[in-house]
């Protein structure tokens, strides 16, 4: 039995005009994520795994396709409809220190989607930072702080809480852990776990490590040139890559050499 | 070819130092990785080694070229590429004139002679139509080709001591597997000495025959790579090693409730955390 999907995208096109040039980012993607699982993007730069994450988020127009979301179609959603549709379907950017007002303290940036979407009265909005706050383990002390106060594993989390305010049921994370040092990215995507089997939230993850795509997601969609060129479950697909594109990803990955010595 | 004795770094402030009492040698014509995360001090070890240590930062200890007959020259002597090729490249001039101009300066070629020489590195550097390139501006170039270019202008004026300080970070790995390769050939074919920045344990052993560790500024362990990584003396490398994510880690949905190993910074253990199950 198929699950129903959460989101469906189906026959996706963009084209972006470049330095004069059309580029075709997208050239007719189709994919499904089912509820409370994690679908992987892996491919190289200018494979169009962001641009497709742009489009599922609604920050880019595509020029063809459909995108369904909870059954509706997202497209053809106007101004208000879509913003009513915004706090199931957020987005965690790679870099933590770009992604906030620098001046916003973490109580502000907290409170700030709770506050546009109207999720709770503004006496509520305190509390609700500091729950968020113990939600993806840091501690409450840090609520006044800036971000630029804060470590990039800090401001990472700190932006997932973001995401999660709105009690989303899809989050595209893109890129969440690359910018991080490698000993805090284990705890980063224990944490996205953790909140995965708690919220049954499911994610988009864009990632071109194959390493990150290996620890956290249960399917992988590879892209090349705008199109998707294998799909299938990650244990399957990196044990028999079949596309050229998988391939070389999962020779890219660098390699423990214990040499003699 | 390189010694380093008992070198602290301060910049200004209070805080604690950015480097303190790290020694290191480096032979000639061996590859040395420096390994550490942000605030280990190996950008600052990388700078002060290039002589290109902000002016207002108080240095102890030494850093000496015992190998070279006078002090060295960078750019000449020691050829330098960065994370950012943008810091390494000038936007405003053509990359032929910025790869040449380092051969004029530092070896004294005319610039016909140096500009043949630049496109022989190019085309080295697998820059296609290197020849048409010179003529072309770095934002004309993607960013794994910036960085080759850049290398190309390290490698100009026939450095003995390469220094590159994560120069792969910024790309993705397909991108930087492509350097990395490019990058052994090159230390290879020059018997060029190389300090190779990174946070990578695994380029790290890929590229290098020895390895320093480095955290929050002090020098944890060196010595060669294959003792180093088999056999660790410092808990911070034992842990770097443990929890290595790889093509071999499985833990989210495939395996349910499973989590990656995390490190205890407060004394560099392993543990594995329970999973959180849904409160309130």
């Amino acid at each position: 039995m198929v699950e129903p999907a959460l989101l469906e995208v189906a026959g996706l096109h963009k084209r972006f005009r470049r330095a004069g040039q059309d580029v075709t980012a997208l050239d007719g993607v189709d994919l499904r994520i089912a509820p409370g699982t994690t679908l992987a993007l892996a491919g190289a730069s200018g494979s169009g795994k962001s641009t497709l994450a742009r489009c599922v988020v609604r920050l880019v127009a595509p020029d063809a396709g459909t995108i369904r979301f909870a059954g509706v179609d997202l497209l053809g959603l106007g101004e208000a409809a879509l913003r009513a549709m915004r706090p199931q379907l957020q987005m965690v950017f790679q870099d933590p220190s770009t992604a906030f007002n620098p001046r916003a303290t973490v109580a502000r940036i907290l409170a700030d989607p709770l506050r546009v979407h109207g999720l709770a009265p503004r006496a509520q909005w305190r509390a609700r930072a500091l729950a968020l706050l113990d939600m993806v383990r840091l501690p409450g002390t840090l609520i006044d702080r800036q971000p630029h106060e804060l470590s990039g594993g800090q401001r990472q989390r700190v932006a997932i809480a973001r995401a999660l305010a709105t009690g989303p049921r899809l989050v595209v994370l893109d890129e969440p852990v690359s910018a991080l040092d490698v000993s805090v990215r284990a705890a980063v995507l224990n944490l996205l776990l953790d909140l995965q089997e708690q919220t049954g939230v499911a994610y988009l993850l864009i990632a071109h490590d194959l390493a990150v795509v290996r620890a956290v997601a249960g399917t992988v969609a590879v892209m090349e040139a705008g199109r998707i060129v294998e799909h299938g479950a990650v244990d399957e697909v990196f044990a028999r890559p079949q596309a050229t594109a998988t391939r070389g990803l999962l020779a890219a990955v660098p390699r423990l050499v214990l040499r003699e010595g | 070819m390189l010694a380093v004795r008992g070198l602290g770094v301060a910049y200004g402030g209070a805080g604690p130092p950015a480097l303190a009492d790290v020694s290191l040698d480096l032979a000639a014509g061996r590859r040395l990785a420096v390994l550490g995360e942000s605030g280990s001090g190996k950008s600052t070890l990388a700078l002060a080694i290039c002589g290109l240590l902000a002016a207002g930062a108080r240095v102890s200890g030494t850093v000496a070229f015992p190998g070279l007959a006078a002090a060295p020259v960078l750019g000449r002597d020691i050829g330098v590429v960065f994370q950012d090729p943008g810091g390494s490249l000038n936007p405003v001039l053509t990359i032929g004139e910025q790869i040449a101009e380092v051969a004029v300066v530092h070896r004294g070629l005319g610039w016909r002679a140096a500009a043949a020489q630049a496109a022989r590195l190019l085309d080295r550097m697998r820059i296609v139509g290197a020849q048409a390139a010179l003529r072309r501006h770095p934002h004309e170039f993607s960013g794994g080709q910036r960085q080759r270019i850049a290398l190309a202008a390290a490698l100009a004026a026939d450095p003995v001591l390469l220094v590159a300080d994560e120069p792969t970070s910024a790309l993705d790995t397909v991108v930087q597997h492509e350097m990395v390769e490019l990058l052994d050939g090159l230390v290879r074919e020059r018997g060029l000495t190389l300090l190779f920045v990174t946070h990578d344990i695994a380029l790290a052993s890929m590229l290098a025959d020895e390895v320093a560790v480095l955290f929050g500024g002090r020098l944890m362990e060196a010595g060669p790579v294959g003792r180093v990584f088999r056999h660790p003396a410092h808990a911070y490398t034992r842990a770097l090693l443990a929890t290595r994510l790889n093509l071999d880690t499985t833990v989210g949905e495939t395996t349910l409730g499973a989590r990656l190993p995390e490190i205890d910074p407060a004394d560099f253990s392993v543990f594995v955390p329970a999973r959180r199950v849904p409160h309130g």
